[in-house]
């Protein structure tokens, strides 16, 4: 039975788990074997998924005085109550009627000092999704991942043009093999956007998720697969969209480098003893 | 008492080659919860910064003769990395002096590998980071990227 004065904590726990994690990721599994690096000879670079945008935006003043508001009464309820004894209840009840306004209150005021004019908010969000939508980002990736890869391996590399039919990747990837090709390196790019903590005017970081997979492209059998998240920068919301969503822009080109340059050495440089 | 005022601090587990210098330290105020790695004040605008050396193990099949590092410093923006300020690769020693000046009273963010080779070609290890703090989740020594709280800092002295 879980004690009455844990019950807002444990809420506020829930609220904050669901809505916090924008930037969950996994271990990294090992790295491909020697064995495996050396057998490797040609690889294809494929990237060609166009990813979705993810945007976590500030709050305006009135959304984020309300979770302010919210957030305000839940830890007023979870405010004392950790005694025992006949008075336990009678000095709860106490504690309460005076913590629970007094949170609340509080709460709404820090977020509505903390939130961003609606009008702020819908100007940056215009900006960056223009500017998210000039950038073909797999192509942007693709080149990175070609350019890292010339300047860390001795492998000869390959970009096959994008897939025009429907053709699944096994097939598509025997034609490769057919071509000379031992292994296909496939990023898909799953998202890209802004990701931070959900509060009235967080700092956002720049993220981009990619599922990597190197496969054997004869068989199709994966040799290694790990959903890669690569962040860049720190800044508010609005600050993203300053100047025509400059800040952004260039931290695209920042982000998907990081990227390539991590996923590349990953698989082909990074050796843990 | 005077501890609890002071805060405390520890040396954090460290991910990769160890720092030397600046050594890495994490606290912060005994009674709360809001410890974190501390920006380590460095003597000089171009200081020295050192490290354990790399030491293959023998049967590794990496040739010990030709151990090098390579570093990076990043500026910082709302406790994240910004812009990679300075980068040398294949620095031939476990220290490296800056050969140009940082800014003064500045707070910045390092990291250190080596680089070497396995049957003729180039490898690295992977990036020095602390491994605290650990926030829920996954190990950050095993993460892709250094998250933000995990990157090795110091700060620079003022002008003057």
């Amino acid at each position: 039975m879980i004690p009455l004065y844990l019950l807002p904590s444990l809420i506020l726990a829930a609220l904050c788990c669901g809505c916090g994690g924008s930037l969950k990721e996994r271990e990294l599994p090992a790295a491909p074997s020697e064995a495996l690096r050396a057998n490797i000879r040609t690889v294809a670079i494929i990237c060609e998924q166009n990813p979705r945008l993810e945007m976590r935006k500030a709050q305006d003043k009135g959304s984020a005085a309300t979770e302010g508001a919210i957030g305000g009464f839940l830890s007023g309820a979870g405010a004392g109550g950790h005694g025992g004894g006949d008075f336990a209840g009678a000095a709860q009840v106490l504690v309460w009627i005076i913590a629970i306004p007094i949170g609340t209150v509080s709460g709404a005021v820090e977020g509505a000092i903390e939130g961003v004019p609606r009008e702020q908010i819908e100007r940056a969000d215009l900006e960056l999704r223009k500017a998210a939508d000039e950038v073909d980002v797999s192509s942007l990736l693709r080149g990175r991942l070609l350019e890292e890869a010339q300047r860390n391996t001795r492998y000869v590399l390959r970009t096959p043009l994008p897939s025009s039919d429907e053709q699944d990747c096994t097939a598509r990837y025997k034609k490769l093999a057919q071509e000379g090709v031992d292994t296909v390196l496939e990023v898909s790019i799953l998202s890209m956007g802004l990701g931070g903590n959900r509060e009235p005017n967080p700092p956002l970081q720049l993220v981009i998720r990619a599922r990597v997979r190197l496969v054997q492209a004869i068989d199709g059998r994966e040799l290694y697969a790990y959903p890669w998240v690569s962040t860049y920068g720190s800044h508010r919301f609005t600050e993203w969209a300053e100047n025509h969503a400059q800040p952004f822009r260039s931290g695209i080109e920042r982000v998907t480098g990081l990227a390539a340059r991590g996923i590349i050495e990953e698989l082909f440089l990074v050796h843990r003893p | 008492m005077l501890t609890t005022l002071a805060g405390c601090t520890i040396e954090p587990k460290i991910c990769g080659l160890k720092p030397i210098f600046p050594g890495p330290l994490y606290g912060g105020p005994l009674s709360g919860s809001n410890t974190e790695l501390i920006f380590v004040p460095v003597d000089s605008l171009q200081p020295t910064l050192r490290w354990e050396p790399f030491v293959p193990s023998k049967d590794s099949g990496i040739a010990a003769d030709n151990i090098q590092y390579d570093l990076r410093v990043w500026s910082i923006a709302n406790g994240c990395p910004e812009d990679e300020v300075y980068a040398r690769d294949g620095i031939q020693k476990p220290s490296h002096r800056f050969v140009s000046a940082l800014k003064p009273a500045t707070n910045y963010f390092w990291s250190v590998r080596a680089r070497f080779t396995i049957a003729g070609q180039v490898r690295v290890s992977p990036w020095t980071l602390s491994q605290y703090p650990w926030r829920p989740g996954p190990d950050p020594c095993k993460l892709p990227t250094i998250p933000c709280d995990n990157y090795l800092r110091f700060r620079t002295p003022d002008p003057g």
